[in-house]
């Protein structure tokens, strides 16, 4: 019971020639090592394209919010130094305390936007409703009284003013991911102007953890009324 | 009376042999280009996630000069793009061929700001005179104008805002 062999079986047995392995073991290093230079930038454009998003999405939140804020004002106070890289500024936000269209600025009715360079964060200060009734809150002010940097920080001290993190970490836990606000400049043209709108320039600069880097710049115009407070 | 079993043949020639050096060299170059084709697609992804983004910081930028202009008076006797720095524009007109770019941005109170970083943007802006809607009978054409603003992104695409202004007094409320 023998099988009969081919004769060509000696030949078809042999396995490869080591050159014919040596050859193979460098074409497919070749082609790992490519595959994996393709993979780690693949990777690494993919992790950079996800900071990106993440910083814009932030840094479009906080232009956002500062727009809101910003654009339904009724008229400017004090503006800090527009070289200031820790800006800040004191308007009047609203004309109706207590449901009533008075044409005068009441410290309830008014708003401070201040950046915080210890904290990173860019804060809105207002008088919540629930301290609308409040007496300290239901005195006016004057246009020299809102233009006064004092009673700007007199503002932000106070207790029953509130205060919220238009940008940066605010009181949260600042844990690296969060995009923090390195500066804000702010300044205010032809306010008073008979012809033109008064219009708030502002730009917002951004930084994370990992270097990354970001500015946003914008301007909004001031649609407040006929008569400037006196 | 006892069969002898039959004679079998083993044709080791095709059943054993491994792959050749051929046959590998062809394999590693199919996985090539099933590997670019991948690498492709993702690399058309992350192109056209950063086209986005570019279009998104192009209009926040056409948006803020469009509001700009909106915010001074237009006068049909303003000559268009008299020249001059924009801080000092008072009217729409002025605006008329103004650019600017995103790397060294003029700013109203003076001086210039980076506002994109690596990125650059270039701002134009025209007015061109005489846009009248139809439903206006009574006013003169020149007393409308389309501002348009086009914002170049550093890969070559143009975000354009238009908006109409009219020539009455500004509304203070």
């Amino acid at each position: 019971m023998f099988a009969i062999q081919s004769p060509k079986t000696s030949r078809a047995r042999r396995g490869f020639l080591l050159a014919e392995l040596l050859i193979g073991l460098v074409i497919i290093a070749m082609v790992m090592f490519g595959a994996a230079a393709i993979l780690d930038a693949v990777a690494l454009g993919w992790n950079d394209q996800d900071v990106t998003r993440s910083t814009q999405v932030q840094a479009n939140q906080t232009y956002i919010r500062v727009q809101n804020a910003l654009q339904g004002a009724k008229y400017v106070g004090y503006a800090s130094a527009s070289s200031s890289q820790s800006g800040s500024i004191f308007f009047w936000q609203n004309d109706n305390l207590g449901g009533v269209e008075a044409g005068d600025p009441y410290i309830g009715e008014m708003a401070l936007i201040q950046y915080d360079p210890a904290t990173t964060t860019l804060w809105l200060y207002t008088v919540p409703s629930s301290q609308l009734s409040n007496a300290a809150v239901q005195a006016a002010w004057t246009l020299t009284e809102i233009n006064s940097s004092a009673n700007a920080s007199w503002f932000a001290a106070q207790s029953f003013v509130e205060k919220q993190a238009l940008g940066g970490p605010g009181n949260l836990t600042n844990d690296g991911t969060r995009l923090q606000v390195s500066s804000f400049q702010v300044y205010v043209s032809s306010l008073g102007s008979d012809t033109q709108l008064p219009l708030i320039e502002y730009s917002i600069g951004f930084a994370r953890s990992d270097g990354t880097k970001l500015t946003l710049y914008n301007s909004t115009t001031i649609r407040g009324p006929a008569t400037q407070p006196e | 009376m006892r069969r002898e079993p039959p004679i079998q043949t083993i044709d080791c020639s095709s059943r054993r042999s491994g792959f050749t050096l051929l046959e590998g060299l062809i394999a590693s170059v199919v996985l090539a280009v099933l590997a670019l084709g991948v690498v492709g697609s993702v690399s058309t992804s992350y192109q056209q996630s950063q086209s986005v983004r570019a279009s998104s910081t192009a209009v926040t930028l056409g948006r803020q000069l469009v509001d700009e202009i909106v915010s001074k008076p237009y006068t049909p006797t303003d000559t268009l793009g008299a020249g001059g720095t924009r801080s000092t524009f008072t009217g729409v007109s002025a605006y008329n061929a103004y650019t600017d770019n995103s790397n060294a941005m003029p700013l109203l109170e003076g001086g210039t700001l980076d506002v994109t970083g690596e990125d650059n943007y270039v701002r134009q802006a025209a007015v061109v005179v005489g846009a009248k809607p139809s439903i206006d009978t009574a006013s003169p054409a020149t007393d409308f104008a389309i501002v348009t603003v086009d914002v170049t992104c550093q890969d070559g695409q143009i975000v354009s805002i238009p908006e109409l202004v009219a020539n009455y007094a500004m509304p203070r409320q």
